[in-house]
């Protein structure tokens, strides 16, 4: 784990240059050791093998030249070749035994002792020079003495066997091996060395050849992250690092193009939120008129309804003025009193006109009002129309409850509601169809609670009905509601809500009420 | 009666004349299949063999891959009765041909006795009565002949030695000695108890007690330095400065080898078996040994190589 965290944090501490440089570095080096290692070992193994062919080749030298000796028993014999042999660089000790293992001759000094590990060879082997046996420091070699029958001849019939006189050992120091071997790990390791400084230098200069590129290519990206413009990478380097500059270049381009794009974009959309508000303002005005004009609509019926009556109360003054006249009991009195009740209906009929007039008269300014006003004037127009339709209406509530807005609008808010409360019990036939208004104050809030008893609205007409050119109605324009949500909602800063009662549906506008003055 | 006797006669001549007995290739020659010097040897005896016969013979190099049946039944097809073998190989092969036809072995230098017993083999050895009667024709002084030799090898050879000594009045000693050690120690035993003027050594065709690199030298030297006459089976050794020699002649060897194969056919079967020394021989002497053991060969007469070369 400690390594797998120092090798964490190389790779993650140091630049991608350095850690290159110090991987190589490690490798070329590591490289040089086990490479002069090896060939140090594979040397050794090689000089190792000359030395022991050396050895058996001069103890089998030794050999052929000793039968002589062997055979007369004579160490004189061998003397030249003994002092021959002993010549040999490395040769330690030599020995001529005869055939009973008695010493003819021996030179130099050897502790066969020492030759603890005895080789084994097979009988086949017993001919020839061979390694005997090894020491730490040296080796020794034996070869039989033979005699040498002369060349087979086809004359003969018999093969004269060689006979074995006897043996001769040489002992050969390792000590030529150990030098050989340290000097020759030694070169190894210089010329490894040497190699690897020029390799390194090489690859340090192809390394920056490359890591330049690829640091010029990551400035540049530092550069497009920290938001320059008109970033481009120079196309240097290997093949496949240009290739990486070449796409850093198109994908900056790309991007570019695309903020550009979208600058434009932002700039214009100003304009067309500017041009979609408008839009709107535009739809809202129309839906605005479109409700207005379907409140109008509304509204000549009220006022076709609530002049109805006075219009036959008209009729039947005029009726009686004129059989009063026909039955000669038209006098100044009966006349006055006939004027003034028909100017009375006329007044009321006019007072209907101007509340229509001002009712459909918009506010341009936002005025503190009387809530309870406005509930009244509401009812004074759509009085008739409820009292023909046999809904009760009953209003209670606080007193001088007022509200800071648009009054026509609330006004036609308001009448919007009671309408849908009297279609609603029209159609569902309530035979007591009632509507309670509730006028509060609270806090600094005015609170119009309209209930009625037309049963309720359905769940999911609930969740709708303030939504535009939602109806329930066959030739309702679903626009009624939805303006009211906007008139009290966004135009008063109120909140407008239906739910349902045990009986009915509910409706809640609550708006501000008008700060009181300063003292 | 007498038209009679002439009809036998010829039918008897006709039956054993050489040309007849070669022409219906009754005999055959095989020999080594190999180069020279050897192959001249070998030529020069079937030339003998071709010379006793009056005709040519049918002969067969053979060597270690030699097809045996291929061979046998080229025999058989000319209907061989004896076929002489030369050498090592030629008697080789034809010890597995021994079926289908007699054998006379010539060309070698000596055969195991079991192997010499069952067939006349002409050894390339010389008779040692030849040599001693050379001996004694150069040396009349000499009495006594040493001899060192494997009786593995030439035991038959000292067995006439022996005879062919006392015919001549001379005393063999022979020395027994299976190995060159022991062989170096009688040599060197005879060396001290030997004198110039009538012991002389004889050496003969014995790779063991006549080793070429390492006892040759010795007797060489202890002869020269000792005046002791040295005879020897072995021709190469006469140029070395043994005093002499006495070598084959290969066409009278081809010509007894062929003298022995028509017995055959004459009588049927062997007429004499086992190992014969070479009678058919010339001679070599080393006239610069010879003066110095202060002999006279009679100038060269009588020898048919002298060393050193003239």
């Amino acid at each position: 784990m400690p390594m797998k965290k120092a090798l964490n944090n190389f790779l993650q501490e140091f630049t991608f240059e350095r850690q290159l440089g110090i991987m190589v570095t490690l490798g070329i080096l590591f490289l040089a050791l086990s490479s002069s290692l090896v060939g140090s070992w594979q040397s050794n193994e090689r000089v190792r093998l000359n030395l022991l062919e050396q050895g058996q080749r001069i103890t089998e030298n030794l050999a052929s030249q000793s039968a002589l000796a062997l055979i007369y028993a004579s160490a004189d014999n061998a003397a030249d070749a003994v002092s021959a042999t002993m010549a040999f660089p490395g040769v330690v000790s030599v020995e001529i035994r005869d055939v009973s293992q008695r010493v003819l001759l021996t030179h130099g000094s050897t502790d066969h002792a020492e030759f603890l590990t005895i080789v084994e060879r097979d009988d086949s082997a017993q001919t020839a020079a061979a390694l005997d046996a090894e020491s730490r420091d040296a080796w020794r070699f034996a070869a039989p003495v033979y005699t040498h029958p002369s060349a087979e001849s086809p004359f003969n019939v018999q093969t004269a066997t060689p006979e074995l006189l006897g043996h001769v050992y040489v002992v050969m120091s390792k000590a030529a091996l150990t030098q050989t071997t340290t000097d020759i790990f030694v070169a190894n390791l210089a010329t490894s060395f040497s190699f690897a400084l020029l390799l390194l230098f090489l690859i340090r200069f192809l390394t920056n050849h490359m890591t330049r590129p690829l640091n010029q290519l990551s400035a540049s990206m530092a550069r497009a992250e920290a938001g320059e413009f008109n970033v481009r990478a120079r196309l240097s380097g290997p093949k496949d690092i240009a290739d990486m500059a070449h796409a850093f270049n198109s994908m900056m381009s790309v991007l570019e193009e695309r903020k550009l794009d979208l600058l434009m974009l932002n700039e214009t959309l100003e304009q067309r939120v500017a041009e979609e508000a408008a839009k709107n303002r535009e739809k809202d005005h129309m839906l605005i008129q479109q409700s207005r004009l379907a409140a109008i609509g509304e509204m000549i019926g009220n006022i076709a309804h609530q002049w109805r009556q006075p219009i036959n109360t008209l009729t039947l003054l005029l009726g009686n003025i004129k059989d009063a006249h026909e039955f000669n009991e038209l006098d100044k009195d009966y006349l006055d009193k006939s004027v003034k009740e028909g100017q009375m209906v006329i007044q009321r009929m006019s007072t209907t006109i101007d509340d229509f007039r001002n009712f459909f008269r918009p506010n341009k300014e936002k005025n503190c009002f009387s809530v309870n006003e406005v509930v009244a004037d509401v009812l004074r127009i759509l009085e008739a129309a409820f009292q023909s339709s046999g809904i009760t209406i009953v209003v209670k509530g606080d007193e001088d409850v007022t509200a800071y807005g648009y009054r026509n609008e609330y006004s036609q808010v308001l009448i919007n509601i009671l309408v849908n409360a009297k279609d609603a019990l029209q159609e569902r036939k309530v035979l007591a169809g009632s509507v309670q208004i509730s006028i509060f104050r609270r806090d600094d809030l005015s609170k119009v609670v309209v209930e009625d008893n037309a049963g309720g609205i359905p769940t999911d007409v609930l969740q709708k009905m303030f939504d535009p050119y939602f109806t329930t109605k066959e030739k309702g324009t679903g626009i009624g509601l939805y303006m009211s949500k906007m008139i009290i909602e966004n135009n008063m800063n109120g909140s407008i809500k239906a739910c349902n009662t045990r009986n009915g549906a509910q409706l809640s506008l609550i708006v501000p009420s008008c700060r009181p003055e300063p003292a | 009666m007498l038209r009679v006797i002439v009809m036998l006669f010829f039918a008897v001549l006709s039956f054993t004349s050489p040309a007849s007995a070669a022409e219906e290739g009754r005999i055959a020659v095989v020999y080594p299949d190999i180069g020279e010097p050897y192959r001249g040897i070998f030529t020069s005896i079937v030339e003998g063999i071709e010379g006793k016969l009056g005709a040519t013979v049918a002969s067969y190099p053979v060597s270690a891959k030699t097809d045996i049946s291929e061979l046998k039944t080229s025999l058989q097809r000319q209907n061989t009765r004896v076929i002489i073998a030369l050498g090592r190989q030629g008697m080789r092969v034809a010890t597995e041909l021994s079926g289908i036809a007699e054998v006379v072995v010539g060309g070698v230098l000596t055969v195991p006795e079991d192997e010499a017993r069952v067939q006349p083999v002409i050894s390339l050895s010389p008779d040692p009565a030849l040599l001693f009667a050379r001996m004694k024709a150069l040396m009349p002084t000499a009495r006594r002949v040493f001899v060192v030799y494997d009786p593995a090898v030439n035991g038959w050879l000292i067995k006439l030695a022996r005879e062919a000594a006392r015919a001549k009045g001379l005393e063999l000693v022979a020395y027994e000695a299976q190995d060159l050690r022991s062989a170096v120690m009688f040599y060197q035993e005879i060396f001290s108890m030997a004198n110039g003027r009538s012991d002389v050594l004889w050496l003969p065709q014995d790779s063991t007690t006549v080793e070429e690199r390492s006892i040759l030298p010795l007797v060489l030297q202890e002869s020269w330095n000792q005046n002791i006459a040295v005879f020897s089976s072995n021709s190469s050794h006469v140029r070395r400065g043994v005093l002499f020699s006495l070598y084959p002649n290969n066409m009278a060897l081809g010509k007894s080898l062929a003298g022995l194969a028509q017995d055959i056919l004459v009588s049927g079967g062997y007429a004499r078996r086992g190992m014969m020394p070479l009678r058919d021989v010339q001679s070599a002497v080393n006239l610069r040994t010879a003066k110095h053991l202060g002999l006279n060969p009679n100038g060269q007469q009588g020898f048919d190589m002298t060393f050193p070369e003239q």
